[in-house]
């Protein structure tokens, strides 16, 4: 059981760090801002998702899963919002914005 | 006249620069690219390539051995709060030892920062009051430095700032503001009974307010107006100074102090740690706010 825990948890830490690593290299791949945006905000939902689910597998404790779950609300609720911001202030000072892409 | 004057400049200069001689002319430009720069030990031995691939990989496995170096070291730190940690000298013990005893606080390092070593903490507030001052001196705006160009940007910023584009942000700044600024308070208030204190509780203070400032740009101005900003930060430096030198004069001359060190762990104890944790806070806070306020608008 301690075994199967560890291995569970350290395999989803993993994957989450797999997603960063992903998120990281997407930002230094794409060109344009809005699609480098794109590519961090992965790492703000789905990367820090599956390692704070590998970590409350790896501590098994209700007090630290609530903590947990309570960083990743806060992670969740700004993350997206703090992307939006900068990707909407992006949109209205750059005056090219249209020849990139499309943007209502 | 004058011309000729020039043109044989010209020719003296480009005699000396050796024109007309036998060995060819080379300028500072071709020498230093002909020199091996000095980081490439492997000059000549390998293709260029090949060079390349070489730095690349002892880059990497030098990265990989300084992050395993640290990581090792981690490994051999002493685990947090064990009974057998290493008391590194008689200073230290004597803080560990007697600190609860003497000051009151079972947060041991704040007992360290704000009693014992008072006089720096109270250095390093006003480190941050002459920086915010400094930064005020340089950046300030009013009407003797604005030019049309900063009134356009302002227009702009304005423009982000509205209603119809903040949407979003100020939703949900409305839902977090009271949890920071509740935390914040909480990180001061108990300094002195857990982890946290006057400069990690003020930077969250200060955070929250800059996060509201951009929800809601005008509210904040209202409140956190120049004169409210100056009363604050003074007002918190005073107080801390005079606390400070109150607490050195019965310290030092071994007389009764009326502010007594009460029971630990309850939230009135630890004498004046607990007030001056929220003066520190309170200056952290209003230099963050400031320093942003001035980067971004020049004014408060």
């Amino acid at each position: 059981m301690m075994l199967a825990r560890a291995i569970v948890g350290s395999v989803l830490v993993c994957l989450g760090l797999v997603v960063f690593c992903i998120s990281l290299i997407g930002v230094y791949r794409f060109r344009y801002v809005l699609n480098r945006m794109h590519a961090s905000a992965l790492c703000d939902t789905l990367g820090s998702f599956l390692v704070m689910l590998g970590l409350a597998i790896l501590f098994w404790s209700v007090w630290v899963t609530l903590k947990l779950a309570c960083i990743l609300a806060f992670l969740w609720i700004t993350g997206p919002v703090a992307t939006h911001r900068t990707t909407k202030v992006e949109v209205l000072t750059d005056e090219y914005v249209m020849e990139e892409c499309e943007v209502e | 006249m004058t011309k000729n004057i020039k043109e044989r400049w010209r020719q003296f200069a480009a005699w000396v620069n050796g024109a007309d001689s036998d060995t060819p002319v080379v300028t500072p430009e071709e020498k230093r690219a002909a020199r091996p720069h000095p980081l490439r030990f492997l000059h000549g031995m390998l293709s260029e390539k090949n060079e390349m691939r070489v730095y690349h990989i002892f880059s990497v496995v030098m990265c990989l051995v300084f992050t395993g170096t640290l990581l090792l070291t981690v490994l051999y730190l002493p685990t947090f709060g064990g009974a057998g940690n290493p008391t590194e000298n008689e200073v230290m013990e004597r803080y560990v030892e007697k600190g609860i005893e003497e000051v009151g606080a079972t947060n041991l390092i704040s007992n360290i920062i704000l009693v014992y070593r008072g006089f720096d903490t109270f250095g390093e507030s006003c480190v941050l009051f002459l920086a915010a001052t400094c930064v005020m001196i340089l950046l300030r705006k009013d009407e003797k430095n604005t030019t049309a160009y900063d009134l356009a940007e302002r227009a702009e910023d304005a423009e982000i700032e509205s209603e119809e584009n903040t949407t979003v942000l100020r939703s949900v700044v409305r839902m977090l503001m009271p949890v920071i600024l509740l935390f914040g308070v909480y990180v001061l208030l108990n300094g002195h009974l857990s982890p946290g204190g006057g400069f990690s509780g003020g930077a969250i203070l200060g955070a929250g307010l800059i996060l509201f400032e951009n929800a809601f740009g005008e509210k904040v101005r209202r409140f956190m107006s120049e004169h409210v900003y100056h009363f604050i930060k003074v007002a918190a430096l005073y107080f801390y100074g005079f606390t400070m030198i109150y607490v050195f004069f019965t310290g030092a001359n071994g007389l009764h102090s009326i502010i007594g060190t009460g029971i630990p762990g309850m939230i009135f104890s630890a004498g004046v740690i607990m007030p001056i944790n929220v003066a520190v806070g309170l200056e952290v806070a209003c230099t963050m706010y400031a320093f942003y306020a001035f980067f971004s608008k020049g004014e408060l």
